[in-house]
C-alpha cells in the first residue's frame, strides 16, 4: 500500500475520525484507525462500536492500493508536526507504516486489518429531510441540556421525536430541559421516522461538527430502530441508538404562567455572569426579583462577596408587583449562549416550578425549561 | 537567642512529633526503648508506617515496603499500627498546643502548625514559648517529644522543624532565611515531591539557588503558572499561607470491625442500616446535608478498598445513604474474600439551609415523608419522658418460639 497525500486534508480526516476511537478502550485495537487506499481515493475509518464514521479523502495519488491499521492518536501527532505541504505514506514489507515528508522520516506499527469491527452505512427505511443550519442551530440549542454524565445514559443524549412532519428534538439532565420543534420531509422513499429515537450524546457532538464542515443546504438523516446514519459525499457516520426510556418530557413544559417578561439576551447575559462572580460551587444560586420594567439580580456567598445588578424588563403578562425566584446562574448563562436571538422570553408560575425561557413568537423553535432553587428547607408533606 | 525574642516576625511555629507511632508503643511498652522499632504490618504487601530511629540507622523509613525494611533491619521489632491509641495521644498533643494559642491547625495525628502572634508577649517570645511546649508535651504525654521550627511562615517553619530530630529546636533568622534556603536541596521545600523533583532535576536545577536564579519565568513554563509561580516565592523564603485554625466539618463517617469476617449478606446490611442511620443523624444534628457516600471495605488479608459516588443533589436522608452504600458494596470485587471492617461516609458537605435545585421528573413527595419521618425521630430523642423511637428495620426481631402448628397458615376464617 502506498499513496501521497495533502499534509492537511489527511489531518483534517483524521482528526475527525479521532473524535470516535475511543482513549481507553476495552479492546485496544479500537485505538486504530483503518486506511484503506483504493482508486476511489483513500478512506478512513474509526468505530469504537457504538459509533462507526468513514471520512473520504479525494486529494490522493494512490499508486499501490491497499488496508492498513494504524494507531490513530500517534499519527495524529506525527502529522501535526509534519512542516511539509505533501507526505508519502507506505507499508513496507516489514509491515511498517512510514510516513515521509521532506527530510523526516517515520516508522510506526500497523495492527491486524482482519480484527478491526466491520463498519456499516446502511441508509434504508425512514428519514428526514432538514435544512443543515437549521439542524445545526437546533442541536446546539438543544444539547446544552444533555446530562454530561455519561453513566445517565438515558439523558446523556439528543431525543428525536418524530410526529409526522414535525420532528421535536429534546434534551435533558433532570433539572433543565431543552425542546425544538423542527419542521421535516422525507428524505427518501422509506417515508418519515415516527417515534422515539435516543441519540447518544457523542454522536450528536460529532453530527455537528461534521455539519458543521458540510456545503449542502439540505442534509438527510436515516433514523432506524437500532441507528442514525447520515451518509455524504465525503463522510459516512452510522451511530447505534441508546436504549432506553426517555423521561416523559411533555409532562415537564410548563403551559400556564403567572408571570411573563420580555428581556434583552445580552442585558440578561451579562448580569447572570457578573452575578455569578459571587457565587460558589456549593451556593450556586442567584435570586431574581422581577418589577414591572426593570429586574434585579442579587447573589452572595461567604468568603466571596456580594453582588445586586439591576437590567431592564418588559413586562407582558401578570399582576403580582414583585415576582422573586432563584436559579443556578451557570444553567441560564448556557442557554442564553445558544439561543442566538436578541431577546429572550421568560415565564414563571411561582417559584417553585419551572421557569419557560424562550423566543418571543417563535415558541416551538426553543423551549427551555429551567427548574429554580428552593430555599426553605422544610415543608409539610 | 535572645535577640529572637522580641521578634515580632517569628510568627509561626511547626510542630512535629519525634517518630510518634514507635514513640508511642515505646511509652505503653518502655521495653522496646532504643531497640529498632517498626511500626507497620510485616507481610508481604505492607509497608513502613513508622520506624524508630534506631531503625532509622538501618535505612528503614515510613512508606518503605516491608520487605524491603525486613531485608535491611532483619532484627526489627515490628508492631501493628495502633490508630485509636495514636489519636487519643494526639488529642493530649494538640490540647497542649492549644495551651499556647488558639490557633492551631493540626496537619495530621502527629505534626500541627501554631500562629502564635497573639502570644508572643504572653510567653515572652517565640523561643521561650516553643521551649516551653517542649517541657510541656512530655510531660502531658508521659515522655514523647518534639520537634519545633520557628519562623516568620508556614513553609519555613514546616523547613525548620524537620533539620534537627529528634527534640530539636529550630530558629529561622528572619534576615538570614536566604542564607539557610540556598544550598538546601529541592526536595526539602514541602510540596516538591519525586515528581516536581525530577522536573527540576531535568532543568538542571538541584539547590533552593538554583531555583531563585533560575527566574519566575523558566518555573513558570516547566511547572505551570500558579505551581511554578508559588515555588519561586517559597525560594526566596516567601509563604502567604495563613494558619487555617477553625476546622470545618468535611466528613461524616463511622466504620466498624466485625468479631469475624463477613460475607455481603445480611449482616453487612444491617451494619450499613444502622451507619446510614447515625452519620444521618449526625448530619441533621448539623444542620448539614451531604452530597458524596464514601464506602471503605477492608478484607480478610487487609487489603483496604474505598468506594465513594457524588449525587447530583445534596441528600441527609438515611434510606438514600444506605441505598447507595448498597450499590457500591455490590459493586466490589472482593475476590473471594471475607470482609473485616466496612466504614460508612458522607462528604462534600454543605448546610442544609443552602438552596436546593429542583428536578424536573423528581417526585419529591418521598423526600418529603422521609425527612418528616427523622424529625419525628429527633424529636422523640430529645423529649424526655417520651420512649425514643426506634426504626423498625434497626430493631432485631424478638426471637420466638417455634410457633404451634395450627396457630399460623391454617387458621380457617
Amino acid at each position: 500500500m502506498k499513496f501521497k497525500c495533502q499534509t492537511h486534508e489527511l489531518l483534517e480526516a483524521l482528526s475527525l475520525v479521532s473524535g470516535v476511537v475511543p482513549g481507553n478502550p476495552t479492546r485496544p485495537i479500537l485505538q486504530s484507525a483503518k486506511l484503506q487506499a483504493t482508486e476511489k481515493g483513500l478512506q478512513i475509518i474509526g468505530t469504537d462500536l457504538e459509533v462507526g464514521l468513514q471520512v473520504q479523502v479525494d486529494d490522493v495519488v494512490v499508486s499501490k492500493e491497499g488496508t492498513c491499521l494504524v494507531p490513530c492518536a500517534r499519527i495524529v501527532a506525527v502529522l501535526k508536526e509534519l512542516q511539509d505541504p505533501e507526505f508519502v505514506f507506505k507499508v513496507d514489507a516489514a509491515g511498517q507504516a512510514c510516513v515521509s515528508a521532506g527530510t523526516s522520516h517515520f516508522k510506526l506499527p500497523t495492527g491486524p486489518v482482519e480484527e478491526f469491527p466491520a463498519v456499516e452505512f446502511s441508509p434504508p427505511g425512514p428519514s428526514i429531510r432538514i435544512s443543515r443550519k437549521e439542524l445545526l442551530q437546533t442541536l446546539r440549542r438543544v444539547s446544552v441540556a444533555a446530562a454530561r454524565d455519561a453513566t445517565r445514559f438515558n439523558m446523556h443524549s439528543v431525543l428525536f421525536d418524530g410526529q409526522g412532519e414535525e420532528l421535536r428534538i429534546v434534551s435533558t439532565d433532570g433539572k433543565r430541559m431543552a425542546l425544538s420543534t423542527v419542521s421535516v420531509v422525507a428524505g427518501g422513499k422509506g417515508g418519515l421516522p415516527e417515534g422515539q429515537f435516543i441519540l447518544p450524546l457523542k454522536g450528536v457532538d460529532l453530527l455537528s461538527k461534521i455539519l458543521s464542515n458540510e456545503t449542502e443546504d439540505d442534509v438527510v438523516l436515516h433514523l432506524d430502530q437500532n441507528e442514525v446514519t447520515y451518509i455524504s459525499e465525503r463522510v459516512s457516520l452510522a451511530c447505534r441508538l441508546v436504549e432506553g426510556k426517555f423521561p416523559e418530557y411533555e409532562r415537564a413544559v410548563p403551559k400556564k404562567f403567572e408571570c411573563v417578561f420580555v428581556i434583552n439576551t445580552d442585558d440578561l447575559l451579562v448580569s447572570l455572569r457578573q452575578a455569578a462572580l459571587m457565587t460558589t460551587r456549593e451556593t450556586n444560586s442567584v435570586r431574581f426579583s422581577f418589577g414591572s420594567n426593570k429586574a434585579t439580580i442579587s447573589s452572595n456567598a461567604s468568603n466571596i462577596g456580594e453582588s445586586r445588578i439591576v437590567f431592564p424588563v418588559e413586562k407582558t403578562h401578570g399582576e403580582e408587583e414583585e415576582f422573586v425566584v432563584h436559579f443556578n446562574p451557570g444553567y441560564l448563562i448556557e442557554l442564553l449562549k445558544v439561543i442566538g436571538t436578541q431577546q429572550v422570553q421568560c415565564g414563571f408560575t411561582d417559584g417553585k416550578t419551572a421557569g419557560l425561557f424562550t423566543i418571543p413568537d417563535d415558541e416551538k423553535a426553543y423551549q427551555h425549561i429551567v427548574m429554580p432553587l428552593v430555599v426553605n428547607e422544610m415543608q409539610e408533606v | 537567642m535572645d535577640r529572637f525574642d522580641s521578634d515580632p516576625r517569628l510568627s509561626i511555629i511547626h510542630a512535629d512529633m519525634d517518630a510518634f507511632f514507635a514513640a508511642v508503643e515505646v511509652l505503653d511498652d518502655p521495653s522496646l526503648a532504643g531497640k529498632p522499632l517498626i511500626i507497620g504490618s510485616p507481610g508481604a504487601r505492607g509497608v513502613v508506617s513508622t520506624a524508630s530511629y534506631e531503625a532509622r540507622k538501618f535505612g528503614v523509613h515510613s512508606a518503605m515496603p516491608s520487605v524491603e525494611a525486613m531485608r535491611r533491619c532483619p532484627k526489627g521489632i515490628w508492631r501493628s499500627p495502633r490508630g485509636e491509641r495514636y489519636r487519643e495521644i494526639s488529642l493530649l498533643v494538640m490540647g497542649v498546643f492549644g495551651e499556647f494559642t488558639p490557633e492551631v491547625e493540626p496537619l495530621s495525628v502527629d505534626e500541627a502548625f501554631l500562629d502564635i502572634a497573639g502570644s508572643l508577649r504572653l510567653f515572652e517570645g517565640a523561643v521561650s514559648l516553643a521551649r516551653q511546649i517542649q517541657h510541656r508535651v512530655p510531660e502531658v504525654t508521659g515522655g514523647l517529644t518534639v520537634s519545633i521550627g520557628v519562623a516568620p511562615n508556614k513553609f519555613l517553619a514546616k523547613l525548620a522543624s524537620d533539620l534537627e530530630k529528634p527534640n530539636g529546636l529550630t530558629v529561622v533568622d528572619p534576615d538570614r532565611v536566604q542564607q539557610l534556603l540556598d544550598p538546601l536541596a529541592v526536595e526539602k521545600i514541602w510540596g516538591v515531591g519525586p515528581r516536581t523533583r525530577d522536573v527540576l532535576h531535568d532543568i538542571g536545577l538541584r539547590e533552593i539557588r538554583h531555583l531563585r536564579q533560575a527566574g519566575v519565568d523558566l518555573l513558570m513554563r516547566h511547572l505551570g503558572e500558579s505551581s511554578g509561580r508559588h515555588l519561586w516565592h517559597l525560594a526566596h523564603g516567601e509563604d502567604t499561607r495563613t494558619v487555617e485554625s477553625h476546622h470545618e466539618v468535611r466528613s461524616i463517617s463511622t466504620e466498624n470491625t466485625f468479631a469475624r469476617d463477613l460475607t455481603p449478606g445480611q449482616e453487612t446490611e444491617a451494619f450499613l442500616r444502622s451507619a446510614a442511620e447515625e452519620v444521618a443523624q449526625s448530619l441533621r444534628d448539623q444542620h448539614l446535608r451531604a452530597r458524596t457516600v464514601r464506602l471503605k471495605i477492608r478484607t480478610g488479608s487487609f487489603l483496604t478498598m474505598n468506594r465513594s459516588r457524588t449525587l447530583d443533589a445534596p441528600f441527609q436522608d438515611p434510606g438514600r445513604l444506605y441505598r447507595v452504600a448498597l450499590e457500591l458494596l455490590a459493586a466490589v470485587d472482593l475476590a473471594g474474600e471475607g470482609i473485616r471492617l466496612l466504614g460508612l461516609g458522607a462528604g462534600n458537605l454543605v448546610a442544609s439551609d443552602t438552596p436546593r435545585q429542583q428536578g424536573l421528573f423528581d417526585d419529591i413527595s418521598a423526600d418529603l415523608r422521609a425527612e418528616k419521618v427523622a424529625r419525628l425521630l429527633d424529636q422523640s430523642r430529645n423529649t424526655p419522658g417520651i420512649l425514643p423511637l426506634e426504626r423498625g428495620c434497626l430493631i432485631d426481631p424478638p426471637q420466638q418460639d417455634a410457633p404451634e402448628k395450627d396457630s399460623i397458615g391454617e387458621s380457617s376464617f
